[in-house]
């Protein structure tokens, strides 16, 4: 319980309990306490093998003197004193604690000490999916099994230190993984691995917190590891990490787990001066710890205890008190106790007892198993349970006792009809196998198995395991049981043994059997260092690579490679390492395997290590053999005796082996066919059958040996084989060979030898299906290299009057046809008996184009809305849904009746639809009726029927019959009128009007869903909340049996809200009974559950429950109990509830419980659900946890999220990264210390971390403590971090700092400083970064981007001559400039009158402008702009004139941005003559585009009198439609550009089409975001009778929503992107 | 376009126990018809198949046949059977296994 109330009370009375110890250990320091012991330097014998001479029942006294009586305090106090200095017990265990233990407890200034790189962000990217990805994994494997295989941990394991930069959490996950949860490894290869991954990842660079420290108690108390709990303090200590309640618990375990009283008493002790609450699971240590002292008594007197301080003993306590008696082989104790337990109201679980179980074993009191596992109640987790308990005797060599217990397991009976046969066990059987039992137990295990039905072929599975494990011996002994069994021994159930043997290729091909060399055997979980070479050998290396990845890591054997000594190395130079070494990357990629060095940095160690010698990288001695055998692998390491072994094993099992053993796993062992045909003989292995010849057959095919084949295969000795044997094989040789002769010949045969064609089909056409398949299995390029060889062996097959059938010729002609070599088709041809000429049917193409089709559509629609009466009709519709959406009832309603004739059932929905709104419902029937009367078959839509019947229902339009009496007789009319059947129409029903709108509403198909449904659920309420039971069940009762809506929990509530309003329980119960009876819905069953607990009315209870379980299951009936209770705060019955055997957890009720005390703020009853559901089987604990922290973060109370934390220690369960953050932000926003590592995006880390650096100041960064971490990695992704940041400054400074201490960082890193610092401006501090660069790295430059960003800057700064420079240093470095640099950098030029400058860069970019696409005019108008800066206003008005007179096509040419350059520096003389240049161009050339930029520029700039002025004298400016239209579409672009169009089209009025205006008008009101407008521009359109296009509707669509306003017609569907297509595509179409 | 003029009629078999070979699996579908092909593909590194086969029949009668037949028990275990979805495979499926 989290419950602090209750700890505290509970802690109270320890207080108590524990005044004694209080006295004397309240201000002492525990961990100072340790020092001085070990000050003392009495550290030789370990603590836990100590002889103990004080009496036990001594020291429980003095613990629990009031409750067990006895002594006084004050003897007690000095005697704690005395114990506490015990030299003997606090004296390190050094030889219980791993030798090598200082490596695996850093202090935290070597924790952070990180060898490695930085992570990149994809990296921690990568590395928080690869957790959930690794937590889902293992989380599913324990929850499904309890347990976790080795290799799949292992692999996570691989996988995080592959990825590197283990996270806290990831750490945390897999040490909490190498305790009990590893049932199939022995203790300690368990704990071993613990350290393994402790050390590894520590150096790997995580962060270890008290919860890892905690998790690593956790797993030695599991692996019964005996450590040193005071060096284990001690080390933690080291490491400045806080024990807490946890630590404190587990170290007293683990003193009591070797019967260490005294050692757990000074724990306790200093718990208590600490003020930590001493709960269960302390008391429940105390029971074992004077078991194993051996004081039974004061073991069972611990329950007194217990209770006289206020706890109860829980399942926990009889079990420890169970597994006492159990290693005392205590049976009638043992029956005792479970007699007792069944008295209280504590249930123990089958895993309890099978603790019990296993202790007895472990203890040599097997006898006793039978008569526990009688006791089991094979309950919810059993087989599981049971299966590791399994495991874990097997593991421990008492696969006897396992055996016991896997007969126990209840037998899944064969249906012979679905499903196989049964097959208990197969988990045994393995782990049997694994673990090297001898053949002769597991024959008599599956013996056993079969006897007793549980399994239906456990020899065969048995077999299965050996060979997969490749235990040969096994697995031939388990074969000849089989054998005399009568079951079939067949070929490929050897496949596996001689798989092994030819298991990689590339080895194969060098006569090496890497599987067999001795240093692959690796000891340890680490890759093997062959990944760490590079060099021409990447093939062998990956093949050892792949080796040792099949191996999943092999058992350790510690075999140490042989030394040879050095001088072998690897040939090659540091190119070919360098390409060798990516090969092996990308091989060792496709293997999920490791391979961490970076090509650069091989290469450089390369060089300094060896100078260019050839040389190994990696410590030659050792792996040097291999590479020895590598490079000389013309002597083979394995001679092919293990396949001979197995074909002898074949044989004496008799058992032929077929064609595909000896092709697929003999042949390729050995050098040559021949060779193994001799290597066979001499093994007394018949070579002369069938399978062994068509091997041959097949294997010279393969080779592509075709004069050999034919040899072979037309020898008259030859038995019958079939072409299918070696087609494949056949046509690999074909494609391999030239040898047109002995292609034909071979053909020949095919067509001629009926000794190769066993089938049914004839030669003739095995052949042609050869034939067939050769060209089938030719891909087009190898088709087309092997043309003439192809068309030489097709003419000589047609010279032997060899022929095809006409449909093989046609398969084969599609193939060339698709190969792209249709000339060889007329050779295939010829070939064919009866030359049928195939007629291809051209398919004229009788469509139309789409282009064609579209105008026709639009000539239709103008004609249609020509039409007078249609165009009004329309216009009226607007006019009403207008008024509609202003609200405005009467107008409406007026305007209906002036235009009676114009109303289309359109507008009586629109109106209707109003009336409802305004709660009119009298109104909304009229029209409702006249509408029927106009149009029978109109058809609302479904949100507004749903409006008629709430405003229906709501003004209880239900009883009023004799009110609604003519009219309801005009409908009986009209509905008989339409000929439709209305049976149950009756008068002085609840709700006629209403039920008639739902009836229809079917009628007319009209589907209720989403919104809708919510309407009708709002409706019901109504209704409810007025009480009127008849006229609510009367509506849902027509709603679902129309099935207009499926009855939801949701919809069936109201009438149960009714009830519970009233508080009628009863009454709700009932109602809830005929949902689910006739619906099968239990609405609001948990409030009315509740509502029935907390009356206390038991009758109505079990009511209800026995109705829920005989309708939904026992299970639903469970959980409703459990959250009613919860609900009611009677916890002790909800733990009854939950405890029941058998029960599951449901993920979606917990959260939806869950979710209800979040969302109402029940801290309370989610706590407890929480701790009730611990124990419950297939929970997902980080979830529920989680759930509580959610809270927590809503209460914002960082106190009791950090007991949660606490808590989930306690419980071993690790958090989700999702779980920690949100633990960490409520410690954050609370202002406390996060005590954990917060797996957070390394960004926004760094972010922070700057934040609170620069706060401090600069330097302060720095700080002594972290300098040992400041290694250039860690400043260049500050550094990077920062840049991206756009904390350019702080950047900057962070790279003062590395260069003040001498670092030198990645180029990247100063070109990301240099680029950055150039965006804000700072040229002269982007220079010194590069001066700083240059320093370190020799040959530094710019990139390309910084060179651009560069020039740009300078222009910016008005130093367009250097920026020149620059350029011309970016040409000189092949470097190419961007167009914006090229642009900026000519206009400051320009802008400068630099006119040699403008000539310079010309000339300079010329070989590169075509790649570059400038435009031609940006040096022709800033020459004109320089000249003009110089006072040659001449000169610019020549060069300008000259271009429009001398060239014929102007339309390109836009001198606009002279224009613009000149009013913008108010050169009026410039100007005028400019304006003059325009005209004059303008008449006498017949060269608009001036006098239209000069135009559009005043335009622009508001100087509307001079363009229309200019219009004036240029009247041919308002023919410039396209540059007019295309300036109109520029504008639109920007906001605020809406007077500009107006202007224009003021000046213009025709220049383009009105509709195309209007959208543009409409896109400047949308950018404007304004509505009025739009809206008046929509009004305009209407008025002048325009359409308005889809797109536009979009728009001002947009603008009503953002407005708030409801749109006025119907928004056209689909988004923006497809309109504007749509709308461009129809320009298109029309220009 | 896999074969010319004959259409094969495939199945897809999964769920195979390693204790059957292709002999085995070929067999047991043969007694519903002609089987023209029979791909069980084998691992050649572990020397165990993979679970699942093609079986393709000349006739559509076979493949009807053997889809009409349910459940399909080969020597005690229950084996999946269903129509061939995937018909590219065979081209790419190593050809050699293909044959026999």
């Amino acid at each position: 319980m989290l419950a602090q109330a209750g700890t505290r009370r509970k802690e109270g009375a320890m207080l108590n309990q524990y005044q004694a110890s209080a006295v004397t250990t309240s201000r002492l320091n525990m961990a100072a306490l340790l020092r001085s012991a070990r000050a003392l330097n009495l550290s030789a014998s370990p603590l836990l093998q100590i002889k103990r001479t004080s009496n036990h029942r001594q020291t429980i006294s003095r613990f629990y003197s009031r409750a067990v009586g006895g002594r006084g305090i004050g003897v007690c106090s000095r005697q704690i004193i005395s114990g506490s200095f015990n030299v003997k017990s606090l004296s390190p265990c050094s030889s219980a604690w791993p030798c090598s233990g200082t490596r695996y407890y850093g202090t935290p200034a070597e924790q952070k000490v990180v060898a490695r790189d930085e992570p990149s962000l994809g990296v921690r990217n990568k590395q928080a999916h690869q957790f959930d990805w690794a937590l889902a994994k293992l989380d599913s494997s324990v929850r499904r099994t309890g347990r976790v295989t080795k290799s799949l941990l292992q692999r996570i394991f691989h996988d995080i230190c592959r990825t590197g930069y283990p996270s806290g959490n990831q750490a945390l996950l897999l040490l909490r993984s190498c305790g009990s949860l590893l049932p199939e490894l022995p203790l300690a290869e368990r704990t071993e691995f613990a350290h393994h991954i402790w050390g590894k990842l520590l150096e790997l660079g995580a962060a270890y917190d008290v919860s890892h420290y905690n998790a690593l108690l956790k797993v030695y108390l599991q692996n019964e590891f005996k450590f040193s709990p005071t060096e284990f303090l001690a080390k933690m200590e080291a490491a400045n990490v806080q024990p807490n309640r946890v630590t404190y618990q587990r170290l007293i375990a683990a003193y009591c787990q070797v019967g260490d009283i005294e050692g757990a008493s000074k724990v306790l002790g200093f718990m208590k001066s600490k003020d930590l609450p001493i709960t269960e699971a302390v008391f429940n240590s105390l029971v074992t710890g004077h078991s194993r002292a051996g004081d039974m008594e004061s073991a069972v007197n611990i329950l007194s205890v217990m209770r006289g301080t206020g706890i109860d003993p829980g399942p926990d306590t009889y079990l420890a008190l169970l597994v006492a008696y159990a290693e005392k082989g205590d049976m009638d104790k043992i029956k005792e106790t479970l007699n007792q337990v069944e008295n209280t109201d504590i249930s123990l679980m089958d895993r309890d007892l099978m603790q019990v179980v296993f202790t007895l074993t472990m203890a040599g009191h097997q006898q006793h198993v039978p008569e526990v596992l009688e006791h089991l109640r094979h309950d919810g987790g059993f087989v599981p349970d049971a299966m590791n308990l399994c495991l874990s005797l097997i593991t421990q060599g008492h696969e006897s006792t396992a055996f016991m217990l896997l007969k126990t397991f209840p037998s899944v009976q064969a249906d012979s009809q679905n499903s196989n046969g049964p097959d208990v066990g197969n988990f045994f059987l393995r782990h049997c196998v694994n673990t090297n039992k001898s053949p002769e137990e597991l024959v008599g295990f599956c013996k056993g198995l079969m006897d007793s039905n549980l399994h239906a072929a456990p020899m065969q599975f048995t077999l299965y395991c050996a060979l997969e494990a490749k235990k040969m011996a096994l697995a031939i002994e388990v074969m000849k049981t089989m054998k005399e069994e009568g079951l079939p021994i067949r070929p490929h159930y050897f496949w596996p043994l001689l798989a092994q043997h030819n298991r990689d290729q590339n080895t194969a091909a060098m006569g090496v059997d890497i599987g067999s060399w001795p240093g692959l055997h690796w000891t340890s979980t680490e890759p093997p260092p062959f990944l760490k070479i590079g060099g021409p050998l990447f093939s062998f290396a990956t093949a050892c690579a792949r080796t040792w990845r099949g191996r999943h890591s092999p058992v350790p054997e510690r075999v140490p490679p042989p030394r040879l000594g050095p001088g072998v190395g690897v040939q090659g130079s540091a190119g070919e390492l360098g390409l060798g070494l990516g090969q092996l990357r990308r091989n060792a990629a496709s293997l999920d395997l490791w391979c961490p060095v970076d090509q650069g940095e091989l290469v450089e160690r390369w060089k300094g290590e060896g100078g260019g010698q050839e040389r190994c990288l990696w410590p030659a001695g050792a792996w040097s053999p291999v590479f020895h055998a590598a490079t000389h692998s013309a002597v083979p390491l394995c001679s092919p005796t293990g396949t001979l072994e197995v074909l002898k094993a074949m044989q004496e099992l008799s058992t032929e082996p077929d064609i595909d053993t000896y092709c697929n796993y003999v042949l390729r062992t050995f050098p040559s066919v021949d060779s193994a045909r001799t290597a066979l003989a001499d093994a007394g292995i018949a070579v002369d059958t069938i399978a062994f010849v068509s091997a041959e057959v097949r294997a010279e095919a393969a080779e592509g040996n075709l004069a050999r084949l034919f040899a072979f295969l037309s020898s008259p000795s030859l038995p019958a084989i079939d072409i299918g044997v070696f087609r494949g094989s056949l046509i690999a040789g074909f494609k391999r060979s030239s040898d047109v002769e002995n292609m034909v010949n071979l053909t020949e045969l095919l067509y001629k030898d009926t000794r190769l064609s066993q089938t049914s089909t004839g030669t003739g056409e095995n052949m042609a299906y050869f034939l067939y398949h050769l060209f089938d299995g030719m891909s087009e390029t190898e088709v087309q290299a092997k043309e003439e060889v192809l068309r030489e062996y097709l003419q000589q097959l047609h010279k032997k009057d060899i022929c095809i059938p006409v449909n093989i010729y046609r398969g084969i002609r599609n193939i060339l046809d698709s190969h792209h070599v249709p000339e060889l088709i007329k050779d295939v041809l010829t070939l064919v008996y009866n030359k049928e000429v195939e007629s291809i049917s051209t398919i004229s193409s009788g469509l139309e184009s789409r282009v064609t089709l579209e105008r026709k559509l639009e000539e239709l629609k103008a004609q249609g809305s020509s039409g007078d009466s249609a165009g009004a009709a329309l216009i009226f519709k607007r006019l009403i849904s207008a008024v509609c959406a202003e609200e405005n009832l009467p107008r409406a309603l007026e305007l209906k009746a002036e235009h009676e004739d114009k109303m289309s059932p359109s507008c009586y929905a629109l109106l209707i639809n109003l009336c409802c709104r305004h709660d009119n419902p009298e109104e909304a029937l009229n029209l409702k009726r006249e509408l029927a009367r106009m149009d029978s078959e109109a058809t609302l839509d479904v949100n507004k029927y749903m409006s008629l019947l709430r405003v229906l229902s709501k003004h209880n339009r239900l009883e009023g019959m004799e009110r609604a009496g003519p009219r309801r007789a005009a409908s009986f009319v009209s509905a008989i009128g339409r000929n439709r059947s209305w049976p149950d129409l009756c008068l002085s029903r609840p709700c006629p009007e209403a039920v008639d709108i739902l009836k229809e509403m079917k009628e007319k198909d009209v589907v209720v869903k989403d919104t809708a449904v919510v309407l009708l659920f709002h409706t019901f309420s109504a209704v409810a909340l007025r009480g009127d039971v008849a006229a609510l069940r009367r509506l849902q009762d027509t709603t679902f049996t129309l099935g207009l809506a499926k009855p939801t929990s949701n919809l069936c509530s109201p009438m149960v809200t009714m009830y519970l309003e009233k508080g009628d329980f009863a009454g709700a119960l009932e109602a809830v009974m005929e949902c689910e009876t006739q619906y099968h819905q239990l609405p609001r069953i948990h409030d009315v559950l509740c509502g029935i607990v907390k009356k206390g009315d038991t009758e109505l209870l079990q009511k209800a429950m026995d109705f829920v379980s005989q309708q939904r299951g026992e299970m639903t009936v469970l959980y409703d109990l459990f959250f009613a209770f919860l609900q009611t705060g009677r916890y002790r019955e909800a733990r009854k509830i939950i405890e029941t055997p058998g029960l599951r957890a449901k993920p979606g009720r917990l959260q939806w419980y869950a979710e209800r005390c979040i969302g109402s703020n029940q801290m309370e009853a989610l706590e407890t659900m929480v701790d009730l559901t611990a124990k419950l089987f297939e929970c997902d604990r980080d979830e529920m946890y989680h759930y509580l922290l959610r809270l927590c973060k809503d209460t914002n109370d960082w106190s009791k999220a950090e007991a949660v934390w606490t808590k989930m220690q306690e419980e071993n369960v690790i958090p989700r990264e999702r779980t920690l953050r949100l633990l960490a932000d409520i410690f954050k926003t609370n202002n406390q210390e996060v005590p954990f590592e917060v797996p957070e995006m390394w960004y926004e880390q760094h972010e922070a971390k700057e934040h609170h650096e620069a706060v401090n100041g600069e330097r302060a960064a720095f700080r002594a403590s972290s300098l040992k971490e400041a290694s250039p990695s860690r400043y260049q992704l500050r550094v990077m971090a920062l840049c991206k940041k756009r904390k350019v400054q702080e950047a900057y400074n962070v790279l003062k700092e590395a260069e003040r201490l001498g670092m030198a960082l990645v180029p990247a890193c100063y070109d990301a400083l240099i680029k950055a610092l150039l965006s804000s401006g700072s040229m002269e501090d982007a220079m010194a970064v590069k001066d700083i660069a240059a320093n370190h790295i020799t040959g530094f430059r710019l990139s390309d981007m910084a060179h651009n960003l560069q020039i740009i800057t300078q222009v910016k700064q008005e130093r367009p001559q250097d920026a020149l420079a620059s350029l011309k240093t970016m040409l000189q470095m092949d470097q190419v400039p961007s167009q914006l640099a090229l642009t900026r950098l000519v206009q400051g030029l320009g802008s400068h009158g630099d006119i040699k400058g403008i000539q310079e860069v010309a000339s300079l970019i010329k070989s590169l402008s075509p790649s570059l696409n400038m435009s031609s005019m940006l040096f022709v108008n800033n020459m004109a702009l320089a000249h003009i800066k110089n006072g040659d206003l001449e000169r610019a008005l020549e060069d300008l004139e000259s271009l429009y007179t001398q060239t014929s096509d102007h339309s390109q040419q836009s001198i606009a941005f002279v224009f613009r350059k000149v009013v913008e520096a108010h050169n009026d003389e410039a100007f005028d003559k400019l304006r003059t240049m325009a005209e004059r161009l303008c008449h006498q050339f017949a060269s608009y585009r001036p006098a239209t930029d000069l135009f559009l520029q005043c335009l622009d700039t508001g100087r509307v009198e001079e363009a229309r002025q200019l219009l004036q004298r240029c009247a041919a400016v308002a023919e410039q439609k396209t540059a007019l239209v295309s300036y109109m579409a520029k504008a639109s672009q920007s906001p605020g550009q809406i007077a500009k169009i107006k202007n224009l089209l003021e000046l213009i009025p025709d220049f383009a089409e009105k509709e195309l205006v209007y959208a543009y008008m409409m896109k400047c009101h949308a950018m404007d975001k304004n509505l009025e407008e739009a809206k008046a521009l929509y009004r305009r359109m209407q008025a002048e009778g325009l359409q308005m296009n889809e797109l536009s509707l979009k728009r001002l669509a947009q603008l009503y929503k953002k407005a708030g306003e409801p749109v006025p017609f119907e928004e056209p569907p689909g988004d923006f992107q497809v309109l504007c297509r749509q709308t461009k595509g129809l320009h298109v179409a029309k220009s | 376009m896999s074969a010319p003029g004959k259409k094969v009629f495939e199945l897809f078999v999964s769920k195979i126990p390693w204790t059957l070979g292709t002999k085995e699996v070929k067999e047991y579908f043969g007694q519903f018809g002609h089987v023209k092909k029979c791909l069980l593909p084998f691992d050649k590194g572990t020397g165990f198949h993979k679970g699942f086969c093609w079986i393709g029949y000349t006739t559509e009668e076979g493949l009807h046949n053997a889809l009409h037949k349910d459940p399909h028990v080969v020597e005690g275990t229950k084996v999946q059977v269903q129509q061939n979805m995937m018909p590219f495979t065979w081209r790419r499926m190593d050809k050699e296994a293909e044959e026999s």
